[in-house]
This record gives structure tokens, C-alpha cells and sequence, in this order.
């Protein structure tokens, strides 16, 4: 029987940056040993580029969270966490996945698929650039690993930046160095720093070039399956060290896309609806969602949630940086503004801007009630997205990281509906 | 009926009658009205701009209008405050001022401000890290910025002697409110958790000086009180903000034999424990004491938080604390396992109870106290 065509054309680099998240993995195990310093570090905005810089291992629990939700064994670190008083309303899911899995005594090593954990941390660095949860969960780590906790700061970027929040980020920024310093005893050498940088704003580029390309029609990749790529720059931006050299993956990312542009190829083979999403995914359901709305011929081509550290057009986020000195003050004009940093007005501005460029038929967000910061202006994006732009919106609930909270056939029953509206709308438009 | 019992019974009218005198207020003497949320808000410094501070509160009322903009697994205290606002409920206000503080207090600005839109709005940059000078030097400039901006609203300009009056008549209501905390360090505490709730909130909706005054008289009657209350179980509450709407689960405590003598809440404890220095820049002053004198379960370090927590409850010989806990209440969820693990190894057992839409109901809460104190009392 001939092997069943997969529904979406995946980018095949992201196999390239599995392969490379399970060996970056197994070596920290393996310097660990070694002496060498393990961090954990918030996902969002918290400058990792200092750690590449100063040779200092760095793991990302959120992201651990999403990659043990996907290989569906979240659950029961949901439930050891559960049962010490962490609330399955009240506290985070990948907050609550991790300090499970710490509970439950995390089995060592990889790859994906075995619910293999990440090394453990000698060190702690938090920074709110995105939500409070960050902090209040490393202050929690800090407590029940007895590791030394930096939490550098920032301003909520609902106001355009002044002198005195650069100025504050930067001084969060010398003192992060001299914590780290003291705790690896090593000097940071400023050469360094300013050439990670470089990297992680060119990994920012080329992210951006990526992403433009999807404005095509068809659309040469699903904004889901992308997301698998902008793990590594979530991950590795600022790294140099190969395999984890995160502008490589990127620069064969856009060679592959580029090649699909150019050959007319879609990630999908008749792709019918353009759609838009914002905030998470629901990870545990992750390729199910991409290829539900495939089987449909409908395709995320655009997000929020994908661009939260590019910037988009009128949204320079950092982009202003480029090709400077990268002082201290630069970093911190550059981290600090941010679309999950942002407030309500610029996210409907940015969600709208989206939409038009991205020739959208319609939004389909997860109401995510795993994530607060993400979702609080997701009603207020959807109302203007239906009413101002006449796009068509359907939120489904979920949480990105507790399957508990989603319900398929309902979900299922949800998108059906609306593809079918959309599917009307366009023939409607067509005319007779 | 003495004269502590009539104050208190005027403390509840105060605040069942808090927006009406707002109203009125504002046209007997024509100054502005500025809302807050939380005690990070240095409200010394609306006061020297000549403006009255409200503390915008939650209430029992369920929330209608507010569903339409927040769902609902945000905290119910947060949507509750959007509602009313969306209600008109405080249509009085000139103004808003809120602290970054949670991610629910931030979008609860957010929403204010697109959809209330009171005249004046402030959103203040309070530092997430509490301990480092950079910190403090950046507070001080939002501080100076804030001041700013309220002298260009209300015409006014703020010098540093209004200030240093606003910094003492604030200091006296704190010193005030220590001296009533106190007295519950008593074998019979002579006030109710509900009669203190009452205390604190009629405080928070009204000018300062009249509060004093009525504190004063309070300190005063208190120890003539015959009809002191009769709990038996000694309580510590651990909350959010204490308002309104958890006076139903703390009647229900007090009436199967409870008494609150001391919380950590931040419109109690976390209010009043810490007085604006007098000495030098009155802005500096401020500033020091709305960083380093604040320890909620939001901003880092946390083991200010721990510490209180622990010596408050041997001071006041607790023997049971109960986290009154909104569900969706990120930072206290994080926090509580590891509190209650402490306070544990202190051998002070601990009680939660979830408030919030669709959370206990009111019977469940009821026999799960019942439970607890039988198992205090033991």
C-alpha cells in the first residue's frame, strides 16, 4: 500500500533542530558531570545572549513544558504538583508540569518521546519581560532546589520607553553579570556578549524574512509547523557553539522556503482558508490541530505568537538595535519592548496589521486558560477583528499545556462550523 | 451600647455607604477623586495634590458587563472591579492609578482605560525586585514622573511641605491601625475579623483625617467593650486584597467559632505595617517605603512574605491560618504550598478555601471550617 502523503508540507530543518535540542540535552547532562554550570532561564526576554556568551548552559522549563506536553506525559507532573497544593486553576501548566516533573523525580536523558527531563540548574535567572508567573515560579524553584535566583526587571511596555527604563534594564543587566559572574567565576568578555548579540539579531532577521515570505498565496509553511524551527530561536539565539548555532538553522529555513516560493509550492497542496491565531498552541494536540484544519484546506499563515520577539511592521522590536554598539542600554531597548510585553491597543494594532498584510479569511485563537498574560486582551482582539475588520473569529478553549482542559470533540465540532461559515462567506463573495 | 460598638456599627454604614459619600464629597468641596487598587499606590502623594484616594474595591455582586472583555479563569476580584466600573458603579472618579503588581492588575488597567476611561489614568512602573539601589532609583524617578503628571491634572503644584503633612496624617492612620492590630494580641481579642474588615475598608473610602479621628475614639471604647467577641480558635487570614466580597466566608468563620486576630492581606496587614520615614526628601521617603516596605507574594525577594507570615503567627499565637484564596490567583497559588509547608513545620495547621464564580459554594465552606476547627480543637 503506498505510504499516506502527509496532509501539511512540514520544513524539513526542523527535524535538523529536534535532532539538535536532544543532543543539546544530552550534553548538559554530560558538562554537568563535568562541573560545568547549568542555567534555567525564563523563555521571554530574559537575555540569554549573556549566557552564550559566557559559555554558561541554558535550559528554558517552559519550553520543557510544551515538549512534555507533546509527548503527552505532562499530566502526571501536573497531578504531583496538584497534590502539593499547586493549583490546576490557579498556577501555570508548564509551572506546574515542571515543578511535577522535580517532584516526581525527572528520568534523565532523551530524546522526545521518553518525558526525559533537562539537566538540573545550579543556577536561576528570571526577567520580567512577560508575565509575573515567571518570577513567582523561579522564586518558587529557588525555594525547593536551594539555587541562587538573579531576577533582572523591566518596565510593562504600555507606554513608549523613557530614558529611565533603559537605564533601569541596564542596570538589571551589570548586575545580572556580576551574579553570574560570581556564581561561575568567570569574567564575561564584553567582545563576547556584543557577538552573541549580533548572532541572536541576525537570527531575528532572518526569522523575519521567513515569516514575510508567508504573505505568498499559497503560503510555503503552516505558522504551526514553524514553530518547531523558532524553538532554536527561542532557544539558541546568541549561541555560536554547533550544532546549536541558531542563524544556521534559520538560514536553511529560509532556503527552504524560498525554494518552495519560488516552485509555487504550498504547505498545503489546495489551500482554501488563510487563517491567523494568537497566543499558544495547545501542544499536546499539536500536529492533530495543524492537520484538522489541513484535511479542511485551511492554514495558519500568520501569528501573534510567532512574531512576539521579531516586531512587524511599525513594531520594531529591536530592530533599531541592529548594527549598534549593543550596550547594556541598547539590550534593554531592545528586549523590552515585546508583543506579550505589550498592552491591549498595540496587540489589536498588531493582530489588525497581521491580518491585512496576511490577506486572512479568518481567526481561530485558543482561549488559553493556561496563560493569563497571553490571553487577557484576546477578547478585545477578537471584537475588533469581527467588528472593525469584518474577519470572522472563533475561539475554542483550551490551555496550551493541559490537556485537561481541551475537549476535542467539541473543539472539532467548533472548527467544523466555522470553516463552513468561511467556506459560505466566500462563496458569497464569489457571487452566483 | 458603648461607644466602640456605635463606631464600629458607623464603620459598616461608611462603607455600605462609601460612593454616595464619595458623590458627595466631591460636590461639597470640589476636589478630585482618584481610584487606586493596591497599597503599592503611594497615596500620600494624591493627597498633596489636593485629591481624595479611594481604593476602588471589590464586592459580592456577580459579575455581568465585565464577561464580554475578561473571561472568565481571570480572578473574580479583578472582573468584579471592570464590572463595576463598566456599571458606573464609580463614575465619581477623576482618576485611576494602578501599580504593576499581577498580570490580572495589569489587565485590569488595560481594560479600565480602553473602556471606563476615567479623565486621569496612571499606570506605575513598581519595580518587580524590591531589594537593589537601581530599583530604588528608578521607583524615584516614576515617583517624580507620577507627581508630575498629577499637578499638570489637578492644577496644583505639589510642594515637599504637602507632602510631609500628607506622609504624617497617612503615618498617624498607620500607627493608628498597629495599636488596633495589637490589641488582638490578646487573650480575648476585642474585635471581630468582620468588625476589622470593616475598620480597614471604611479607611480606604474615606479623607484620612475623619479616620483617624474615628480610630482614635475606637483605641479609646475598646477597652470598656463588654460584648468583646466570643471565637475560641485564633486565625491568621491569607489573602490578596480583603474587601467586601470575602465578608460571607469570614462571617461563616466567626460564627462556628473563629476569630481573625491578624492577616496577611494587602489591604490589612501589608497596609499599614510600615510607615514613610519623616526625615529628609519626603519623595525619597516615600519611595524607600513603597519599595523596601512591601512584601506581596508579586514582587521579589519572597522571603520577606515567609518571614512575616511566620513571626505574625507566633505573635499573635495562632492556631490555624486559612488562605481565603480568589481562584485564578497566580502569585498567592504559587506561593501558598510552599507557606503552608512553613507554617507547618511551625506546627500551625492551615485551611483553603477558594473563593470566587465558580468556586465553593457556601455550604462546602461551611463544613469544611467546621472540620478544621474540630480538628484545632482536637
Amino acid at each position: 500500500m503506498a505510504e499516506e502523503k502527509p496532509l501539511v508540507k512540514r520544513l524539513k530543518v526542523n527535524e535538523e533542530v529536534n535532532a539538535a535540542m536532544t543532543k543539546y540535552i544530552a550534553e548538559g547532562w554530560r558538562a554537568k558531570k563535568e562541573g560545568e554550570k547549568i542555567c534555567w532561564t525564563t523563555g521571554g526576554g530574559a537575555p540569554r545572549e549573556l549566557l552564550y556568551a559566557m559559555d554558561i548552559w541554558c535550559y528554558l522549563p517552559e519550553v520543557q513544558s510544551a515538549v512534555t506536553a507533546s509527548d503527552q506525559v505532562i499530566v502526571q507532573y501536573h497531578m504531583a504538583a496538584e497534590k502539593e497544593g499547586y493549583s490546576m486553576d490557579g498556577v501555570c501548566p508548564y509551572a506546574r508540569g515542571n515543578i511535577g516533573e522535580i517532584i516526581s523525580g525527572r528520568p534523565q536523558g532523551y530524546p522526545p518521546g521518553t518525558g526525559g527531563g533537562i539537566p538540573t540548574p545550579d543556577i536561576l535567572l528570571a526577567f520580567k519581560t512577560f508575565c509575573g508567573t515567571l518570577i513567582y515560579w523561579w522564586e518558587a524553584l529557588k525555594r525547593r532546589l536551594g539555587v541562587p535566583l538573579f531576577v533582572g526587571d523591566t518596565m510593562f511596555y504600555n507606554r513608549p520607553i523613557e530614558d529611565r527604563d533603559v537605564s533601569y534594564y541596564a542596570d538589571s543587566m551589570r548586575d545580572c553579570v556580576s551574579f553570574l559572574e560570581k556564581q561561575t567565576g568567570k569574567k564575561l568578555d564584553p567582545e563576547r556578549l556584543k557577538e552573541a548579540q549580533g548572532l541572536s539579531g541576525k537570527v531575528r532577521e532572518l526569522m523575519n524574512k521567513i515569516l514575510e515570505l508567508n504573505k505568498n498565496v499559497p503560503a510555503p509553511f503552516d505558522e504551526l509547523d514553524f514553530m518547531g524551527t523558532a524553538l532554536a530561536a527561542c532557544w539558541w539565539r546568541g549561541c555560536r557553539k554547533r550544532p546549536w548555532n541558531a542563524v544556521e538553522f534559520f538560514e536553511k529555513a529560509l532556503a527552504e522556503v524560498e525554494e518552495r516560493v519560488k516552485n509555487r509550492i504550498g504547505a498545503l497542496e489546495d489551500e482554501r482558508f488563510r487563517l491567523v491565531f494568537d497566543s499558544n498552541p495547545p501542544w499536546y494536540k499539536f500536529n492533530w490541530l495543524g492537520d484538522y484544519l489541513a484535511q479542511k484546506g485551511a492554514i495558519y499563515v500568520t501569528s501573534s505568537f510567532n512574531r512576539w520577539w521579531t516586531g512587524y511592521n511599525g513594531f520594531d522590536y529591536g530592530w533599531c538595535m541592529m548594527g549598534r554598539d549593543w550596550s547594556f542600554e541598547d539590550i534593554g531597548r531592545c528586549n523590552i519592548p515585546n508583543w506579550i510585553n505589550d498592552g491591549i491597543e498595540e496587540r489589536i494594532k498588531y493582530m489588525s496589521r497581521l491580518v491585512k498584510d496576511y490577506r486572512v479569511d479568518g481567526a481561530i485563537f485558543m482561549d488559553n486558560r493556561g496563560c493569563r498574560i497571553l490571553s487577557y486582551a484576546m477578547l478585545d482582539e477578537a471584537a475588533y477583528l469581527e467588528r472593525d475588520l469584518g474577519i470572522p473569529t472563533l475561539l475554542y478553549e483550551g490551555s496550551m499545556a493541559d490537556p485537561r482542559h481541551f475537549d476535542e470533540e467539541r473543539v472539532k465540532v467548533q472548527l467544523d462550523t466555522f470553516l463552513e461559515m468561511l467556506e459560505k462567506k466566500k462563496k458569497i463573495k464569489r457571487g452566483p | 451600647m458603648t461607644q466602640a460598638v456605635e463606631i464600629l456599627k458607623s464603620m459598616k454604614r461608611l462603607v455600605e455607604t462609601k460612593h454616595d459619600r464619595a458623590r458627595n464629597f466631591k460636590k461639597q468641596t470640589g476636589r478630585k477623586i482618584i481610584g487606586y487598587t493596591c497599597p503599592y499606590v503611594p497615596i500620600e502623594i494624591i493627597s498633596a495634590a489636593g485629591a481624595l484616594p479611594v481604593w476602588v474595591l471589590g464586592n459580592t455582586e456577580t459579575v455581568v458587563e465585565a464577561g464580554a472583555y475578561i473571561q472568565s479563569y481571570f480572578c473574580r476580584y479583578m472582573r468584579n472591579l471592570v464590572d463595576q466600573g463598566l456599571r458606573g458603579v464609580y463614575d465619581y472618579l477623576d482618576g485611576i492609578v494602578v501599580p504593576r503588581v499581577c498580570d490580572a492588575m495589569q489587565s485590569f488597567y488595560e481594560h479600565w482605560v480602553r473602556y471606563i476611561a476615567t479623565p486621569y489614568k496612571w499606570f506605575l512602573q513598581h519595580p518587580f525586585v524590591t531589594n537593589t539601589s537601581y530599583a530604588l532609583t528608578y521607583w524615584t524617578t516614576e515617583l517624580t514622573a507620577f507627581r508630575e503628571s498629577l499637578e499638570k491634572f489637578t492644577g496644583r503644584q505639589i510642594s515637599n511641605d504637602d507632602l510631609r503633612s500628607a506622609i504624617n496624617v497617612y503615618n498617624t492612620n498607620r500607627s493608628l491601625l498597629r495599636q488596633l492590630h495589637d490589641l488582638q494580641r490578646r487573650n480575648q481579642a476585642p474585635i471581630s475579623g468582620t468588625e476589622v474588615l470593616y475598620v480597614l475598608v471604611s479607611g480606604l473610602t474615606m479623607p484620612v483625617e475623619e479616620h483617624n479621628k474615628l480610630l482614635q475614639e475606637l483605641l479609646q471604647g475598646l477597652p470598656r467593650r463588654r460584648d468583646v467577641p466570643k471565637g475560641k480558635y485564633r486565625l491568621m487570614l491569607i489573602r490578596g486584597c480583603l474587601a467586601e466580597d470575602a465578608m460571607p466566608s469570614l462571617q461563616e468563620m466567626e460564627k462556628l467559632g473563629g476569630i481573625i486576630v491578624t492577616d496577611e492581606t494587602c489591604s490589612g496587614t501589608e497596609r499599614f505595617s510600615k510607615d514613610v520615614p519623616t526625615e529628609g526628601d519626603p519623595l525619597s521617603a516615600i519611595a524607600l517605603r513603597y519599595l523596601r516596605g512591601v512584601r506581596c507574594a508579586e514582587y521579589s525577594p519572597m522571603e520577606r512574605l515567609f518571614e512575616h507570615v511566620l513571626r505574625t503567627a507566633k505573635d499573635y499565637r495562632i492556631q490555624g491560618a486559612i488562605f481565603l484564596l480568589e481562584k485564578y490567583c497566580d502569585p498567592y497559588y504559587m506561593a501558598y504550598p510552599d507557606i503552608r509547608r512553613a507554617l507547618e513545620e511551625q506546627r500551625i495547621p492551615s485551611l483553603l478555601i477558594e473563593t470566587g464564580e465558580i468556586a465553593m459554594p457556601l455550604g462546602q465552606i461551611r463544613t469544611r471550617i467546621q472540620a478544621f476547627f474540630e480538628m484545632i480543637g482536637g
